[in-house]
């Protein structure tokens, strides 16, 4: 047991690290779809789209945390994972994240009823405040 | 002469207003840390940030043509004006918008249009009372700015810079540069300033990493965030610039508040003695009358 190798795990925002450790796997939200890395992965760089990234630590527990967009590294068994935005299901309001999933609805059918309009950058925001205020709460419910 | 009476209720009116610019001048310096703390806690993020883009575009092969750096003939310049949503604050705010202008009336005898944006009440509120158009404005955010709101103004920016409303955006903010001293910065943020994203990796190893998608997409991905982290590092530094200079206002006034009860004390004092020796006298010459 003793050689078992782990990564070091590693996640940054603009307002400082949300999360750090030792653990067993990192799944991470790429662009093109869910990616698994145990520890002797290959050096790896990818981007990273609006999801969830889960940890599985060595008591083999899933922690699981909403990020954002951003990269992600893997060099040497040490995963830095930089998102603009990151937050443990645990930390997630879940009332607050409803609160804000709905006013995003709200404003993408406001939005999307004239799509007419200059391929509206409006609708695509309202779009991506949605889209981050759905994965919120989808990696809160994790943990209920 | 004034008569004891105004003396000592102006005395009270100044030191009211001491205990006033003492409380702001201790509330600006708690709101200093809470910034510099901020500010502290972004360097990792943006560190790691900056340097994968110029690894990335050491490494791609291809040489695309970025649309967030591509320089074109300057005709149209956005300028935005970072000011604080409050005042007492010495010339924090007024700095900015005389610099903004400045630099509105050197583009336009050059003959390049502006745009003018402003973030912070204080900007928006003087711009406007001397005339100028606002493109844009953003307000209530300079006390404790989110990134969420330097994502939204700098998908603005994006956006105003690739439909070509404006060919160029420079920021104007106060730096800290330390508790009592601000900077005033004028920073070109779009086009990405190529040496920027380019510079300094030659030292580095090279690694041979799974790209996914390629780096040239990677980077193309990860090249907004640069003029988010430009922002979003404005904004907190205006922040903690605001503070410390509100800080120092709060300190030159209370410090001339001391001044001025000093200075009335002795006035004070100088008409109690002399009212008393007025005193003494008319007794003596009462008493002397009668004998």
């Amino acid at each position: 047991m003793s050689d078992e190798r782990t990564l070091q795990v590693e996640i940054v925002t603009p307002d400082g690290q949300v999360y750090a450790g030792e653990v067993a796997m990192v799944v991470l939200p790429g662009v093109d779809g869910e990616l698994g890395v145990l520890p002797r992965h290959q050096p790896l760089v990818t981007l990273l789209a609006i999801g969830e990234t889960r940890v599985r630590t060595v008591t083999d527990d899933w922690d699981y945390i909403a990020t954002g967009i951003g990269y992600a590294q893997v060099l040497f068994d040490k995963v830095l994972v930089v998102v603009d935005h990151g937050e443990l299901a645990g930390a997630i309001d879940v009332a607050r994240a409803e609160e804000a999933e709905r006013r995003a609805r709200e404003r993408t059918q406001e939005r999307g009823g004239d799509l007419g309009a200059q391929a509206d950058v409006d609708y695509f925001r309202a779009e991506q405040a949605l889209k981050r205020a759905e994965n919120r709460l989808n990696v809160a419910r994790r943990t209920h | 002469m004034a008569s004891l009476r105004d003396i000592r209720r102006r005395i009270a009116s100044v030191q009211n207003t001491r205990k006033i610019t003492k409380a702001m001048e201790m509330v600006a310096a708690a709101k200093l840390r809470r910034n510099q703390a901020r500010i502290e806690s972004l360097r990792p993020y943006a560190g790691d940030m900056i340097e994968m883009m110029v690894d990335l575009a050491t490494y791609s092969e291809d040489a695309r043509q970025y649309a967030l750096l591509q320089e074109r003939e300057v005709r149209t310049v956005a300028v935005v004006a970072m000011t604080g949503d409050r005042g007492l604050a010495g010339a924090f705010n007024a700095n900015v918008v005389r610099k903004a202008m400045a630099i509105e009336r050197e583009l336009s005898d050059q003959g390049v249009e502006t745009r003018v944006l402003a973030v912070g009440r204080k900007g928006i509120g003087t711009l406007k009372f001397r005339g100028c158009r606002l493109e844009k404005s953003w307000q209530g955010l300079s006390d404790r700015p989110q990134y969420t709101d330097a994502k939204a103004i700098a998908g603005e920016l994006i956006e105003m810079y690739l439909s070509e409303q404006v060919d160029r955006v420079r920021l104007v903010y106060n730096h800290f540069t330390s508790p009592i001293e601000q900077t005033l910065m004028d920073d070109v943020i779009l086009p990405v300033p190529k040496e920027a994203v380019t510079d300094g990796s030659e030292d580095r190893p090279p690694v041979s990493y799974i790209y996914e998608p390629d780096p040239e997409d990677i980077l193309e991905g990860l090249l907004p965030k640069y003029v988010e982290i430009a922002v979003y590092q404005a904004l907190l530094e205006s922040s903690a610039s605001e503070q410390g200079a509100r800080m120092s206002a709060m300190r030159n006034a209370s410090d001339s508040a001391e001044e001025m009860i000093d200075g009335l004390t002795l006035a004070l004092n100088r008409a109690r003695q002399a009212a008393i020796t007025q005193e003494i006298l008319e007794v003596v010459a009462g008493a002397e009358a009668l004998g």
